[in-house]
Formats: structure tokens, C-alpha cells, sequence
């Protein structure tokens, strides 16, 4: 039943900061992801798009509207239910890495398992590994994160937001702080992941190339949504 | 190994010279804490034995009898005066009857290691024209040791009080010019006289008891002071000397005599003590405060350092109280290994300042009288673990409020 539901609705969501001095960022937003979509967030520079994925991401909380996450409404739940749903469901692939310094690439990798129940599982590690030999890390397994370079720590960061089988992946410019040749290996890896996983991914990006490589792009202009269209590819 | 804990050490070890500069603190003060424990327990215990340690700590004697209405002359109602006879004070001997069951009763009894019946009454030396006034102790010996030894205190001759042998201290005999083997004619209060052989002369280092305490054996007490079959005191040592009130109350409750703890014919004395002990803890206590601040200020740093890792673990799912762990964990470690490096320094400088030499008087001694006892490790490991934990809560929770879009935005 929950697996029959859309991964993602927004239904009248608005954002507005600040208790004085009050600035709304997002008003009435509203769409829905299904399972297995690659689609990219666009817009200008302060239009609004991390807060609406901080939103779909149970990071933050809409001043009104519905969040809805696989069928459960995101505004029932307190903040252990949030983290909980955030364990279950998503994984965060952040601007600029952020791996935890203090741990190996393996171990970064293994770190959803240790903050959902402690030591991982035989066949958790097995995952784990598979994963950073899916990104092309195999023989780094042991690295130190701060050792990688950023290309490399990015593909770690990918393979933590998939490490535990998660169905939606939120994205906040992964390649924005990359080269062009390494951001678009980034950019593959992910979608490799969606295409043979039929893992969910939500991806704001500045660069149009990306973009139009997605199935939709979303465009955010202040705080609206401004376009929301399926991207027509050559070769299907 | 559970999550809280992996990261709490990985952060702990990364920390590097932030980590190991709190341990450092953390260890002084545990360290200068069992030091001082250590200082003032010796001179505690120092002046227990010195003051206490050849005392009985509890004594029962005979009530005072109040003396007895013999009757009325004339009824009252019959007279406006009213005559009553009454029996005259010292009369009536204070004296414990039945006293070898007592003291069986007192041997069995839990907390009391010393049991001593004795037999002590006044009395004169007469030698040649000065006459002395004495105490006549009757002791057994070997029960009576085990409260005051006088072996330790026997500068001539030996400790023997058997058959008409006596034991005086030294201003006695130097009062009277006396030496051992002499012997001494000695009057009782009731004007019995028996001679005795002088076998030992001690100095206990109390010139009251040097003077006048005179040690006969308890047979022999009982004929010169009229009490035969009696005895009209019992002196107790307890296994804990602090618990002299309790034992005396129970006995008091038990016996029809009157018991006497030292703890309250010592009053000033313990009040010293008391004050001691309150000192000692005091400074135990704020060298805690100390350590605690020290904990706190460091984890503090460590949480803003940490921020955007809280953050990314937050952003999987992390519970609030994995947060608070993490940190709880690493205050509880610091305290942890802080104490027992301080323990180890702690004890170290007690040996050492132990070695120094000093003049005790009397007999050989250290300078400083340390008495280093587990369980001021033990307190110190406990609480500075407490300590720890408690110096963490304030910043565990700063860390479990951070809010995770914040520092991902802004990390
Ligand atoms: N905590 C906050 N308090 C007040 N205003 C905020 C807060 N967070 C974000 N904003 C404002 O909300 C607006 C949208 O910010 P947001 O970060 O979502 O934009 P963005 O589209 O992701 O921009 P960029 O492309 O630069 O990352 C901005 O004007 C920003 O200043
Ligand atoms: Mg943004």
C-alpha cells in the first residue's frame, strides 16, 4: 500500500522565516514525484529551492500545506517521527560533501546503518562495499574521508545517501562545487543508480546540461513554481 | 559497538591536543584531590591514635545511686512539719554485679573488638614519710592490653601485675625515688593494706596518668577496694571508632549502667576532627567544581567544532538522544581516564612526599603522615565519571537542539 503511493506530494505548501520580521520563501507549491523519477529543481539564486527540498527532506517543517513522504504526511509527525522517516526513506547528497572527517570513506558510507540500530550487519558491510565499488571507490574503502579528493568525496557522499536501499535521494548542487569533467561523472553515477535501482531522485542544479539530461525540470522563480515539464530525449 | 559510543571516541581521538590537555586538567585536580584526602587522613588518623588510640572509646560504670527515702518520720497529715529520713550518699557501693556474663555478653557483641573489666578505687603510697594519693587500676592484663598498651609504654622492667607485683608510672616513681624490684606499702580508701613488688615503669606521656594510675592485678583490687565479686567499670574498644555513640546508646539501652562514649567526653576533639573532615570535603568539592568547568568548557568548543557533522547525522536520522550521547560519552570519558591518571599521579605524589623524613618525636616518621586509601580512588573515579556526565549535559543538549538546515546552509 505505502509502495503504491507517490514518493513525493506537495499540496499548498508555503514557507515563511522568521517570527518579526517575517519573509515567506515558498508560497502554494504543488506537485508530486512518482517512484523511480530523475528530476532536476531549477531557478535563480535565492528563488527557494533548498528550502522546498530541505521541506521534502523532513529538515524543515512548511508554515502551511502538506508534505507527503511515500504516502505519510510529514505534519503528524514530531521530531522523532522525522528522523525516523528520514531513516527510512531519504538519503542527502549536500553542495560540498560534508563526509564526516573523522571516519574512513567505508565507515561514512556504513553510517546510516550505525544512526538507524549501531553496528551494521554482515550483509550491511556487503552493501556498503558494493556500493563504494559502484561509484568506482573500491580500493579506497579505507581512506580517510578528509584524504579524498572532492570528486572522490562526493561519489562517497552518493554512496551513503543509497547505503540501506533508500527510494528518494535529495540532492542540493552536488556537482556545484566540481569540475565540469568531474561533475559530470558525478552526474552519471547518479543516474546510473536511478536507472538500474529505480531509485528516486530529486536534483537542483544551476547547470542546464544536467537539466535537460533529467526526465522533468522543475523551476522555481520567487518562491513559485514557475515551469514544471517533462524533458523529451532524443533516443526514446 | 553501539553507535554513540564509535563516534564519541573517534571525536575523543581526534580531538588530539584539545583531548589530551582536558585529560591533563581533569587529572590534576583528581590528583591534588586524593593528595589532599590522603594528607588530611593521616593527620587525622595520626592524632585518632595519638588522642583516642590508648583511650577506651567506650566505658560502662556502676549508676550513681540516689540515695534512698529511708521513711517518714511523721505522716503529713497529721503535722505541718514534715521530717524524712534519707540515706547518706556513699553509703551504697557503685559496683557491677554478675560481671563475667556482662563481659561474655559484650564479647559476642558485633562492632566491639576490646572488652576489659576493671577495678579502680583511691588510695595512698606511703614510703618512709610522704605519703602519695593513687589510683588503683585492677586489670587483666591481656584484655586490658587491648585498650591501653602498656607494653609500648614500659620504659623499665616488664608488664606484670601478678600476684602482688604492680606496675607505676615514672613520675610516681621518681616522686617516691623508686626502682624496680622495690617494694611499696599502699593503703585503699577502705584502710586495707597490702605491699607490692614494682615490676614495670611505664610513660604513657600524660603526666596524670604517670603519677598516679597504679596497675595491680584484678583480684587484688577487689580485696583492697572492698569488692570482691564486683567490679565497678568495663572499658570497650570499638571496630569503628565513629560509631562509639551508636554502640554506647545500644549498651546504655541494654544494661542498666552508665556508658560513656569518647565522642562525647571528647567533644572539642572531634569537633576538630569534624572540622577537618568538612574541610577536606570542601576542597574536594570545588576541586570537582573545577574539573567540571573544565569538561563543560571544552565540550562546549567541541559541539560548535562538531556542528556540521551533528548536522549531516541529523539529516539521516539521527535521535535526539544519539546526539546527547555522543557527548554525554565524551564527558564521561574525560572524567573516566582524567581520574585515573590523576589517580595514578595522585598516588605517586603520595608515595613520594611519604619518603620525605621528619621528626615525629617519639618514633621515626615521614614529614607528611599520608594515608592513601582505596577508597579515595575509588570516590574520586566515581565522581569525577559523575562530575562528567554532568559537565556534558548543557552542551549534549546544545548539540541535540542544533538545527540541521542552519548548519548545512551556513557549514
Ligand atoms: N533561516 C532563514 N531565515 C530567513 N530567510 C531565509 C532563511 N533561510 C533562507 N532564507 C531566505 O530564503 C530565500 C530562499 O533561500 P534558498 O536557500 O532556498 O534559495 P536557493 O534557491 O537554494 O538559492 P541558491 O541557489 O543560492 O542556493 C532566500 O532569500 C534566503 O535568504
Ligand atoms: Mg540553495
Amino acid at each position: 500500500m505505502a509502495d503504491a503511493s507517490p514518493m513525493v506530494i506537495m499540496e499548498g505548501v508555503g514557507k515563511v522565516y522568521g517570527n518579526k520580521i517575517q519573509t515567506r520563501v515558498l508560497w502554494d507549491i504543488n506537485f508530486r514525484v512518482e517512484r523511480g523519477e530523475f528530476a532536476a529543481i531549477v531557478g535563480p539564486s535565492g528563488s527557494g529551492k533548498s528550502t522546498l527540498l530541505n521541506l521534502i527532506g523532513a529538515l524543515d517543517k512548511p508554515s502551511e500545506g502538506e508534505v507527503r513522504i511515500s504516502g505519510e504526511s510529514l505534519g503528524t509527525l514530531d521530531d522523532e517521527g522525522l528522523a525516523r522517516l528520514r531513516r527510512q526513506y531519504i538519503g542527502f547528497i549536500f553542495q560540498f560533501h560534508y563526509l564526516l572527517p573523522d571516519f574512513t570513506a567505508l565507515e561514512n558510507v556504513l553510517m546510516p546503518f550505525y544512526v538507524a540500530h549501531s553496528a551494521p550487519t554482515k550483509r550491511e558491510v556487503e552493501e556498503a562495499k558494493e556500493l563504494m565499488e559502484r561509484v568506482g571507490l573500491k580500493d579506497r574503502i579505507n581512506n580517510r574521508a578528509t584524504d579524498l579528493s572532492g570528486g572522490q568525496q562526493q561519489r562517497v557522499a552518493i554512496a551513503r545517501a543509497l547505503a540501506g536501499r533508500k527510494p528518494l535521494i535529495l540532492a542540493d548542487e552536488p556537482t556545484g562545487n566540481l569540475d565540469t569533467q568531474t561533475g559530470s561523472e558525478i552526474f552519471r553515477t547518479m543516474r546510473d543508480f536511478n536507472e538500474q535501482d529505480g531509485t528516486t531522485f530529486l536534483l537542483v542544479t544551476h547547470d542546464p546540461r544536467f537539466a535537460e539530461q533529467t526526465d522533468r525540470v522543475i523551476s522555481v522563480v520567487d518562491g513559485r513554481i514557475a515551469e514544471d515539464r517533462a524533458v523529451l530525449h532524443p533516443s526514446q | 559497538m553501539p553507535f554513540e559510543l564509535k563516534v564519541a571516541l573517534r571525536y575523543f581521538r581526534s580531538g588530539g591536543m584539545q583531548t589530551v590537555l582536558t585529560i591533563l586538567g581533569v587529572s590534576v585536580g583528581i590528583s591534588v584531590s586524593i593528595f589532599i584526602a590522603s594528607l588530611i587522613g593521616g593527620v587525622q588518623a595520626g592524632l585518632i591514635e595519638r588522642i583516642i588510640g590508648s583511650l577506651p572509646h567506650i566505658t560502662l560504670e556502676p549508676r550513681e545511686s540516689v540515695p534512698k527515702p529511708l521513711g517518714d518520720i511523721l505522716t503529713p497529715q497529721k503535722s505541718q512539719i514534715y521530717l524524712s529520713r534519707t540515706e547518706k550518699s556513699g553509703l551504697v557501693e557503685e559496683k557491677i554485679s554478675d560481671w563475667k556474663s556482662l563481659v561474655g555478653m559484650l564479647d559476642r557483641e558485633p562492632g566491639i573488638t576490646a572488652v576489659s573489666p576493671s577495678v579502680a578505687g583511691p588510695g595512698f603510697v606511703i614510703a618512709g614519710t610522704s605519703v602519695q594519693p593513687i589510683t588503683f587500676h585492677g586489670i587483666e592484663p591481656l584484655r586490658a592490653n587491648r585498650i591501653t598498651d602498656l607494653n609500648k609504654s614500659m620504659r623499665e622492667g616488664t608488664y606484670d601485675v601478678s600476684g602482688t607485683n604492680c606496675v607505676i608510672g615514672v613520675s610516681l616513681a621518681k616522686e617516691l625515688g623508686i626502682r624496680l624490684k622495690d617494694k611499696l606499702r599502699t593503703r585503699s580508701g577502705r584502710g586495707r593494706e597490702t605491699i607490692f613488688t614494682v615490676t614495670g615503669i611505664f610513660d604513657v606521656g600524660i603526666e596524670e596518668i604517670n603519677l598516679r594510675s597504679f596497675y595491680i592485678s584484678l583480684t587484688n583490687a577487689q580485696h583492697l577496694l572492698n569488692l570482691v565479686g564486683y567490679i565497678n567499670g568495663i572499658e570497650l574498644k570499638t571496630a569503628e571508632i565513629f560509631k562509639a555513640n551508636d554502640i554506647a546508646d545500644h549498651l546504655g539501652a541494654m544494661t542498666n549502667l552508665k556508658v560513656k562514649s569518647w565522642m562525647r567526653q571528647q567533644k572539642e576533639f572531634l569537633s576538630a576532627i569534624q572540622a577537618q573532615t568538612g574541610s577536606n570535603l570542601l576542597i574536594r568539592f570545588f576541586m570537582m567544581l573545577a574539573v567540571a568547568f573544565g569538561i563543560a568548557s571544552v565540550l562546549v568548543v567541541s559541539v560548535v567544532q562538531k556542528s556540521r557533522e551533528i548536522g549531516i547525522l541529523k539529516s539521516m536520522g539521527a535521535r535526539t538522544r544519539s546526539v546527547t550521547l555522543i557527548f554525554v560519552i565524551q564527558g564521561l570519558l574525560t572524567g573516566l581516564i582524567g581520574s585515573l591518571v590523576g589517580s595514578i599521579i595522585g598516588s605517586a605524589l603520595c608515595w613520594a612526599l611519604a619518603q620525605i623524613p621528619g621528626d615525629n618525636l617519639t618514633k621515626p616518621g615521614s614529614l607528611f603522615p599520608m594515608k592513601l586509601e582505596a577508597i579515595y580512588i575509588v570516590q574520586s573515579v566515581v565522581s569525577a565519571m559523575l562530575v562528567g556526565v554532568f559537565a556534558s549535559l548543557a552542551p549534549a543538549r546544545r548539540a541535540a537542539k542544533l538545527d540541521p538546515v542552519e548548519v548545512i546552509r551556513y557549514g
